[in-house]
């Protein structure tokens, strides 16, 4: 599968999705004029991922800031990586946040409490 | 012809403490730089991390809010942030057809209703209703800036004529007592919704 790399920009995340290790990354703050855009294609490769390879994936998730519409996308996305965990598929996800950020933190917190998949909060 | 002066509206600014304001299309990148320039200028002057957070988050949502209502050119507004003795306002306003006000209102009065836990249980099970019209109708925008600031969200009409009124959305963060810098310790949290 092909690499999805986009670089960060002051309100987009950097994005980093790696269809042979099955390692995907996303940081920094989001948010975008236009959300649905920016997440279309992360959603697009992840649905094709599952179907096409469905390998483990770890998803390393280090957000600084995400305005409501972004977090909506976000939890989108791990509610995919829920289905696919529930259907037997191996998912482990890492949600870094900083040791002062309570926001991100209260925010990853509410999320584990939410999902049922292994769920990790690491803060740095 | 140009029959105001300047100045009053600078002096005016000024008595209200106003620190920023914009009147206009608001596009992504000025809102980026808006939104940093805030982050700056309160770092700079020692304001607790939590709170310039705090600050960001609701510039940032009220001023895409803007978007979901602005009854002329999408995004059309004016938004304002205030640095009072003990709080910060940051108040948007914009154009927006009398038929949404009524909505409107409704989503206010039960957000305001909401304790921080309703809030957040609010909040989520909005997050998780599949959008049905791909748009998820500026109340989780709402949510959270009632979240974030911890105090109930302003809403004052100003009615123009059949079709249209100008509203008013603010949002009070009170200052933290204690030590600036980067404090955040959680016995600092003390938004309870209301």
């Amino acid at each position: 599968m092909e690499k999805v790399v986009i670089k960060p920009t002051d309100n987009t995340l950097g994005v980093n999705l790696n269809g042979e290790t099955g390692v995907l990354e996303m940081e920094g703050i989001s948010y975008p004029e236009n959300a649905s855009r920016f997440f279309q294609p992360i959603n697009r490769w992840l649905e094709a991922y599952i179907s096409e390879v469905g390998k483990p994936i770890t998803l390393n998730l280090r957000f600084n800031y995400l305005n409501s519409t972004s977090t909506k996308h976000i939890l989108d996305i791990l509610e995919t990586l829920e289905e696919f965990h529930e259907g037997g598929g191996k998912v482990m996800v890492n949600w870094y946040y900083e040791s002062s950020d309570y926001n991100i933190q209260e925010m990853g917190e509410d999320f584990a409490e939410d999902l049922s998949l292994p769920f990790e909060l690491i803060t740095y | 012809m140009r029959d105001y002066k300047l100045f009053d509206y600078y002096q005016m600014m000024e008595g209200q403490r106003m620190i920023l304001t914009f009147k206009g299309s608001m596009s992504g990148n000025i809102l980026v730089g808006m939104a940093e320039k805030i982050k700056a200028t309160l770092t700079d002057n020692d304001e607790k991390q939590r709170v310039v957070q705090r600050i960001f988050s609701v510039f940032i949502e009220l001023s895409q809010n803007i978007h979901h209502y602005s009854a002329e050119r999408l995004g059309k507004g004016i938004i304002v942030v205030e640095d009072h003795k003990d709080c910060y306002k940051v108040v948007s306003g914009n154009l927006i057809k009398n038929s949404e006000i009524p909505p409107l209102e409704e989503k206010i009065n039960r957000i305001n209703g909401l304790d921080r836990a309703q809030l957040r249980a609010y909040y989520y099970s909005l997050l998780k209703t599949p959008r049905t019209s791909g748009k998820l109708g500026g109340s989780v925008g709402l949510i959270s800036i009632a979240r974030e600031a911890g105090n109930p969200i302003g809403l004052t009409v100003n009615p123009m004529d059949e079709n249209q009124s100008f509203i008013e959305i603010a949002a009070e963060i009170t200052k933290e007592a204690g030590q600036n810098g980067k404090s955040g310790h959680k016995a600092h949290r003390q938004h309870t919704g209301r």
